[in-house]
């Protein structure tokens, strides 16, 4: 069960983390979703065509890099609507994935990759969940120790106090939409590498809830932690569940949404009222 | 309208690329895909009826975004009314047209719940409308899928669908050998209705008023908590209003997740169509055109229907972008 919970929950915190810092600089990224698909294909194939996972992984950051920061250009430079540009990408993913496999592969299923060796794993967890927990204890000291910490928290607060003090907001932004596609892109390859097979939308909506988990921790990577852990133990008590007591399996695939949805606006709730007083 | 046309030269331009680096026979494949939909009276009037859907779910979209709420829940809520009118159908047949009305009414009142919801809590406690509406529409889509195929499967078919609605309850046809049905014209009707509310209505002035400045409509004694909800019941409604169209008039029962993409490709067009309800027709069509054209070049030649996707996204990207060609005059 523990060992299943925090499998649920390597591909959130990392995702849930490359969130965190678009909130943090003040802006909310719905493109993570496409991104974690994008991460999940690119980082196999590449894999399986260098025969190495630092490297594949490495060169699905830098493909998931350029499909972000075309998102960028097109927020920054051209004013695009943020939500807007964020559901393009995520059409993006899911097409050009389908497409590629398509060509590549000439199939739109299941990909399998046995020329993989299994990824290496230290107490049942694959290699990445530790990077994922590193990942997550440097967050606090990169917010509020470092220089770019502060300033990517004032350039959230406020971006034009950043400006008009001669720092510049703009490649700070563009830096935060860097790590969030790198996150992003190690989130994506957490599903795949683990199975060695990409499966069409293999991200099945788990950007979403990575984005929920941030907001109910209060976009805090301890926050993030909590919450995070809080889903995936609904969610590995519901697989349970599903065995045991014979529910059907949509009930199972809704529960995560329908306790996010809960957990969400009695959050809101709270605050709302704690804001009254 | 310069805007438009640039739009449209430039997503042939990005499908003429796709089609010479992905199809083995790209001017085959490419011919098919933007021609295909207007070679005959069944392709076009496929196109018109698939365009059917989205124009009623953007028309709902351009309101709720007017009025300053998003409804990121359309995909739940068409398949919502879909699945609601079908069964009520079923169950109501010995009613006849009076049956039809209200099967009809139900999923339009039920959809519009589930999405004032969402405008209910936004307005009690602030919660984002976007994320509970897009969350109710995901859990309600999985609800259905178990009704769809659980209880309410048809047991004389391997589709997971429901029983088939009865004959009397179906739209009629109204460009044969295609399966175009005259939704269609409510779908014009409300066009010309949701530009009356939006434009010559005091509701309507409200919507868009509190849409572009929510704060300055306090001051002027527009109620905010109506403002929020009344546009997100109107969407959900619309959304309702497509799902059981699609249902009465194109599938005559509610098959599995035949809501996918509509609900996004609704928003799209909305936001494409500068939340205008005049111009929501033109942008369905273009959508509608998309992936009908990539259906027919998928039949005739080795390419994916995902390649269509490709070209939305990059519709997407740049349909809300704001291009001046001056230069920056130097300082």
């Amino acid at each position: 069960m523990i060992a299943s919970i925090f499998t649920i929950m390597t591909p959130l915190l990392l995702s849930g983390l490359g969130a965190l810092f678009c909130e943090q600089a003040g802006f909310t990224n719905i493109a993570i979703e496409g991104l974690i698909l994008g991460g999940a294909f690119f980082s196999i194939i590449f894999s399986s065509l260098c025969n190495s996972y630092v490297l594949g992984v490495l060169l699905a950051m830098a493909a998931n890099i350029i499909i972000s920061l075309l998102m960028h250009m097109a927020v920054e430079r051209l004013k695009a609507n943020l939500y807007v540009a964020g559901l393009s990408i995520n059409l993006l993913s899911s097409g050009l994935t389908a497409t590629l496999s398509y060509a590549l592969f000439s199939t739109k299923g299941v990909l399998f990759f046995a020329n993989l060796k299994p990824i290496p794993a230290l107490f049942g967890q694959q290699a990445l969940f530790y990077i994922a927990l590193t990942l997550l204890a440097i967050t606090p000291i990169i917010l509020g120790r470092t220089v770019w910490g502060m300033r990517l928290r004032i350039c959230g607060k406020k971006r034009e106090a950043l400006d008009s003090i001669g720092l510049s907001s703009k490649s700070l932004i563009m830096e935060t939409y860097i790590i969030c596609a790198s996150l992003c892109t190690l989130a994506g390859a957490s599903l795949s590498l683990a199975t060695g097979s990409f499966v069409p939308n293999m991200s099945a909506s788990r950007g979403w809830i990575a984005l929920v988990l941030v907001l109910l921790g209060g976009s805090k990577p301890l926050g993030l932690l909590v919450s995070c852990l809080l889903y995936s133990f609904f969610e590995a008590l519901g697989n349970r569940l599903q065995g045991a007591l014979n529910v059907p399996s949509d009930f199972v695939l809704a529960l995560p949404y329908v306790i996010t949805l809960i957990t969400l606006i009695t959050y809101s709730a709270v605050k709302a009222r704690r804001n009254r007083f | 309208m310069k805007r438009q046309a640039l739009m449209i030269l430039f997503s042939l331009a990005l499908l003429l690329c796709l089609c010479l680096l992905f199809s083995p026979t790209p001017m085959k494949s490419f011919s098919s895909f933007v021609l295909g939909p207007f070679e005959s009276l069944y392709f076009l009037g496929n196109l018109l009826n698939s365009a059917t859907p989205l124009l009623i779910g953007s028309l709902g979209m351009c309101i709720s975004l007017q009025g300053g709420s998003f409804n990121l829940g359309g995909e739940g809520q068409i398949y919502l009314g879909g699945f609601l009118c079908a069964i009520l159908s079923i169950g109501l047949s010995s009613l006849g047209a009076f049956g039809a009305v209200l099967a009809v009414l139900i999923s339009i009142l039920a959809a519009a719940i589930v999405a004032g919801l969402s405008g209910l809590f936004k307005s009690l406690w602030k919660t984002s409308e976007l994320i509970s509406s897009y969350l109710i529409s995901n859990a309600l889509i999985l609800i259905v899928n178990y009704l769809v195929t659980g209880p309410f499967q048809d047991p004389s078919t391997n589709l997971f669908s429901t029983q088939k609605i009865p004959q009397a309850f179906r739209l009629s046809k109204i460009l044969l050998p295609s399966n175009l049905s005259s939704a269609l014209l409510i779908g014009l009707a409300l066009c010309l209705l949701s530009w009356l509310l939006l434009y010559k209505t005091k509701q309507g002035y409200e919507f868009r008023l509190y849409g572009s400045n929510p704060r300055f409509c306090q001051y002027g004694g527009i109620s905010p908590s109506f403002c929020q909800i009344a546009p997100m019941v109107i969407s959900g409604g619309f959304y309702g209003l497509a799902g059981s169209l699609s249902v009465l008039g194109t599938y005559y029962s509610c098959v599995k997740e035949f809501s996918s993409q509509m609900g996004f490709n609704a928003l799209a067009i909305a936001l494409i169509a500068r939340k205008h309800p005049f111009l929501a027709l033109p942008a369905s069509l273009f959508f509608a055109w998309l992936s009908s054209g990539s259906r027919i070049a998928m039949q005739r030649t080795d390419v994916t229907v995902e390649m269509a996707l490709i070209v939305q996204a990059a519709v997407f990207l740049l349909v809300t972008c704001t291009f001046s060609f001056k230069r920056k005059k130097s300082l």
